[in-house]
């Protein structure tokens, strides 16, 4: 009997060996797996999606991490880990059915606890990615079976796209590596285990993070939750790169497949002159403010506000400056609340300016005597020219104004408080999700106080505000648009910021990459590696990849 | 060096490291500025920055926060760092060896080139070989180590493809065992990780190492010509002995006592100007932290790295001084008198 079956396992090994040696070979043969090389400007400091904060922490997280939904263009969000849900009547409930079936990398089956458990943390942790989930309470989260529910503060319209930015961890993996810290019997609720090890479920997982210099991902085997495109990178390669110059001159050498959105446009475009390297310019939904201290003279004055506004120029700051941007009409981009029309806008004209100076409350001797400040981040070169050009156009409107470098951190201190707060100060943000909430809610007395960015705004209109909260409060999507849209308009009537443009975003990359699917208005989506290819047939590609 | 002298100097080493530990600390607790509202990024809310706060122990007197800065330090622990959210110790750990490794590689070739071609200048002084050392010393001076990086880069890395541009190792990593990937790979007898750790530090090397050896060069000139003016050299000379020996045992340990007090203060700035290497070659270093730091107004960052700078300024000078009467007898006797 013994030695039947050692026959039999024989038997069987030999089989598995002969099928090994031909079907595996011709498998791999099928679909070669290519590294993707990205180079990163930025550091990629952690791991962690409770505390990612720059576009490449995002994106990595975006690859290892999933999410309950999935961006739609028409319906906001479709299901994604969830499989369904229910929003109770009065808005406040909403229960998430899991899909089955779904692992973690580690080869565990991802749970409704595991949502409740990564929402909780993430609350309680009270990192960066919990500013978008203000309307929620670790209180309000709970599961039962496959099933989780999150009760809200009160409703709130925004939530379900807000998810977008949740994503969901291994509890178990996390317990195992907690160290002492400040979150009583949970000890660092597995901040630093997760600021450089991965408890996703995401169509990659990590490979290799020496932070600093590489972070490499690799495709998830038993990824089951959408299929992976052919020809997807088997790995992509993260290489910090901290210098323009140096990212240019590996992406000519073939030593990265594709260069950093922050190069300057103008660089990018000369790269274009190389064979094989194409460049993808697409605008999104990024707006550009300069920010004014409404509580201050002379910028408390309606009538200054639209002088000023009309003193930019937006179009010299798009073509020559930035050397690309989208038009912006009031403070929520056109592809976030599409179909809002009627929106006041300033267009570039020094005598309108005037006829608006005119209507002011401040004599032009009152505002000679103005010496107004525009804080530009130190070191920005694109900041300070776009300060100084709305200086000069301010002086000579009659309006002295000086351009001030200051210190990220320091405008972020002076910011928090009006009396210090600058009379003027840039930021851009992008639209992480599709909501144009995101961009109203500066406009209004919740975020007085907040840090830089988008903090320094001391603006409040009680209309605006009340358009706003109808919207939030509200399920129906013509409800929401039209009060959102309402608000727009308030706000650009009253002009607290100028509403400067959109960005366009450029990346070169060589052109056997195939990527950036639709994002369908969610920030990263679009990165997502498992929809990306590489042309396998490509001589280029050979050449470039790593021997 | 006497014990007692020994003693003195240990003492006035605590007693710098000290000095430099309250000022730097002061420093970064009253500059201008909010780290911590910079650090959550966008949205952060009143109460966000509040719990931070309270993470980072900011809201403790500054006594308080000071004791338990020099309490960690003994720990090894200097603080959460804003920048990379991890203990700014581990931080160091973590990036010194690289830093180290680049900067020993540097030194090593700076005295390698730097001394032979001093004595070479100072023997033939004034003549073409002495003019061309100049012009060498000049340019190593002169070219902005930034400069000069890029165009190695372009040069070895995109046009003849020989080096690297970036980074430390395009190859699988090996054990870590003493952060030096040149020793890690040997240790592991990874051969390959070797040669290609070692190809990875040739640009940055010579880029960091430019300046040190040309001063190293000019000193080394200078030593040699005052020395070679003494009569020793000549009676050597008279007495028939090679010229190689001459200025090689001779004149140039004679020569070297400056040469070395200069290499003593090269170190720590080479380890504050490596900053630029390491950003332009992507070299994942301490110093390159460093320079983030004071960026972002990462205050533990910041007196993090400035202490283990400290600590390489006192300990490099205390090594020299060690060293002197080992390469020069005459201290030696100086000591003993």
């Amino acid at each position: 009997m013994i030695v039947r079956n050692g026959l039999h396992r024989l038997r069987m090994t030999a089989l598995s060996a002969l099928l090994a040696s031909v079907i595996v070979p011709a498998a791999q043969a099928q679909e070669p797996e290519y590294a993707l090389r990205w180079a990163t400007l930025m550091e990629i400091n952690t791991l962690d999606p409770v505390y990612q904060t720059n576009f490449w922490e995002s994106v990595s997280t975006y690859n290892v991490y999933d999410t309950l939904v999935w961006p739609d263009a028409e319906k906001g969000v479709v299901p994604w880990l969830a499989e369904s849900w229910m929003i109770s009547e009065d808005g406040r409930e909403y229960a998430f059915k899991i899909r089955g079936g779904q692992k973690f990398h580690d080869g565990s089956e991802v749970t409704a606890e595991d949502v409740a458990f990564s929402m909780v943390r993430m609350l309680v942790v009270n990192g960066p990615a919990a500013s978008n989930f203000r309307m929620i309470k670790a209180e309000g989260v709970s599961f039962e079976g496959d099933t989780v529910t999150f009760k809200l503060d009160a409703p709130n319209s925004s939530f379900l796209k807000s998810l977008l930015l949740f994503r969901i961890i291994n509890k178990d993996v996390v317990l195992a590596n907690l160290k002492p810290g400040a979150f009583g019997e949970m000890q660092d609720y597995g901040t630093d285990f997760l600021r450089a090890n991965d408890a996703g479920s995401g169509p990659y997982e990590v490979a290799d993070y020496r932070p600093g210099e590489i972070l490499r991902v690799k495709k998830f085997a038993d990824y089951a939750l959408a299929p992976v495109k052919a020809g997807a990178p088997g790995s992509v390669e993260f290489q910090v790169t901290p210098e323009i110059a140096t990212i240019v001159t590996k992406l000519r050498a073939g030593e990265i497949d594709v260069g950093d959105p922050t190069i300057p446009v103008t660089v990018q475009r000369e790269l274009g002159s190389v064979p094989n390297l194409k460049r993808r310019e697409e605008p999104i939904p990024s707006p550009w403010f300069v920010v004014m201290n409404t509580t201050k003279a002379p910028l408390d004055d309606v009538w200054v506000r639209k002088a000023i506004a009309s003193a930019y120029d937006a179009e010299t700051v798009k073509n020559h400056i930035l050397g690309a941007g989208g038009p912006l009409a009031g403070p929520v981009p056109a592809s976030i609340l599409p179909g809002c029309e009627g929106i006041t806008t300033y267009p570039y004209d020094l005598d309108k300016a005037r006829e608006f100076l005119s209507k002011s409350k401040y004599s032009a001797a009152d505002l000679a005597k103005s010496d107004l400040r525009i804080a530009a981040v130190a070191g920005s070169d694109r900041f300070n020219n776009i300060s100084l050009l709305l200086a000069t156009n301010l002086t000579r409107l009659g309006i002295p104004t000086k351009v001030q470098p200051v210190r990220w951190t320091d405008i972020v201190a002076a910011q928090t408080k009006p009396e210090t707060a600058y009379d003027f100060v840039l930021f851009y943000e992008p639209a992480k999700i599709p909501e144009p909430t995101l961009f109203l809610n500066y406009f209004t007395k919740s975020t007085w106080g907040d840090a830089y960015p988008p903090g320094g705004m001391y603006y409040d209109n009680p209309e605006a505000t009340k358009l706003i909260a109808a919207g939030i409060g509200s399920m129906d999507t013509k409800v929401q648009a039209d009060s959102y849209c309402g608000a727009a308009k308030l706000i650009a009537e009253d002009s607290p910021a100028i509403f400067s443009h959109t960005d366009v975003q450029h990346v070169t990359l060589w052109d056997y990459v195939t990527g950036f699917p639709p994002s369908n208005g969610a920030m990263y989506y679009d990165l997502r590696f498992e929809n990306w290819s590489m042309d396998a047939k490509s001589p280029q590609l050979q050449a470039n990849q790593p021997k | 060096m006497k014990l007692l002298r020994l003693v003195q100097r240990i003492m006035q080493m605590l007693v710098v490291l000290a000095g430099v530990s309250i000022l730097v600390f002061l420093l970064t607790r009253v500059l201008p500025g909010d780290p911590v509202a910079a650090a959550l990024g966008n949205r952060a809310s009143a109460e966000q920055i509040e719990q931070l706060r309270n993470q980072l122990g900011l809201n403790q007197p500054l006594v308080m926060q000071y004791i338990n800065f020099v309490t960690g330090m003994f720990r090894g622990e200097f603080g959460l760092s804003l920048v990379e959210r991890r203990d700014v110790g581990a931080v160091i750990a973590a990036r010194l060896p690289a830093t180290l490794e680049l900067i020993i590689a540097s030194l090593l070739f700076a005295i390698a080139v730097g001394v032979p071609l001093g004595v070479i200048a100072a023997v033939h002084r004034d003549r073409f070989l002495d003019g061309f050392s100049r012009i060498f010393a000049l340019a190593g001076v002169s070219f902005p180590q930034f400069w000069v990086g890029i165009v190695i880069q372009l040069f070895f890395g995109l046009t003849l493809a020989l080096l690297p541009i970036t980074g430390r190792l395009s190859v699988a990593a090996p054990p870590n065992v003493t952060g030096f990937l040149t020793i890690d790979s040997l240790l592991a007898l990874d051969f390959t990780a070797f040669g290609n750790s070692l190809q990875h530090l040739v640009a940055p090397t010579i880029v960091l190492a430019a300046g040190p050896l040309a001063t190293i060069m000019r000193m080394v000139r200078a030593n040699m010509i005052d020395e070679l003016e003494k009569p020793y050299p000549e009676l050597a000379r008279a007495l028939g002995v090679h010229p190689f020996i001459i200025n090689y045992k001779f004149v140039l340990r004679n020569a070297f006592t400056s040469t070395l007090t200069i290499i003593g203060f090269l170190v720590p700035i080479m380890i504050g100007s490596s900053f630029v290497v390491e950003k332009v070659f992507g070299w994942p270093g301490m110093a390159r932290f460093g320079a983030d730091s004071i960026i972002a107004n990462d205050f533990n960052g910041v007196i993090g790295v400035t202490m283990i700078v400290c600590l390489f300024v006192v300990l490099t000078n205390f090594i020299v001084e060690i060293l002197y009467p080992v390469i020069d007898p005459r201290v030696r006797l100086e000591a003993g008198t």
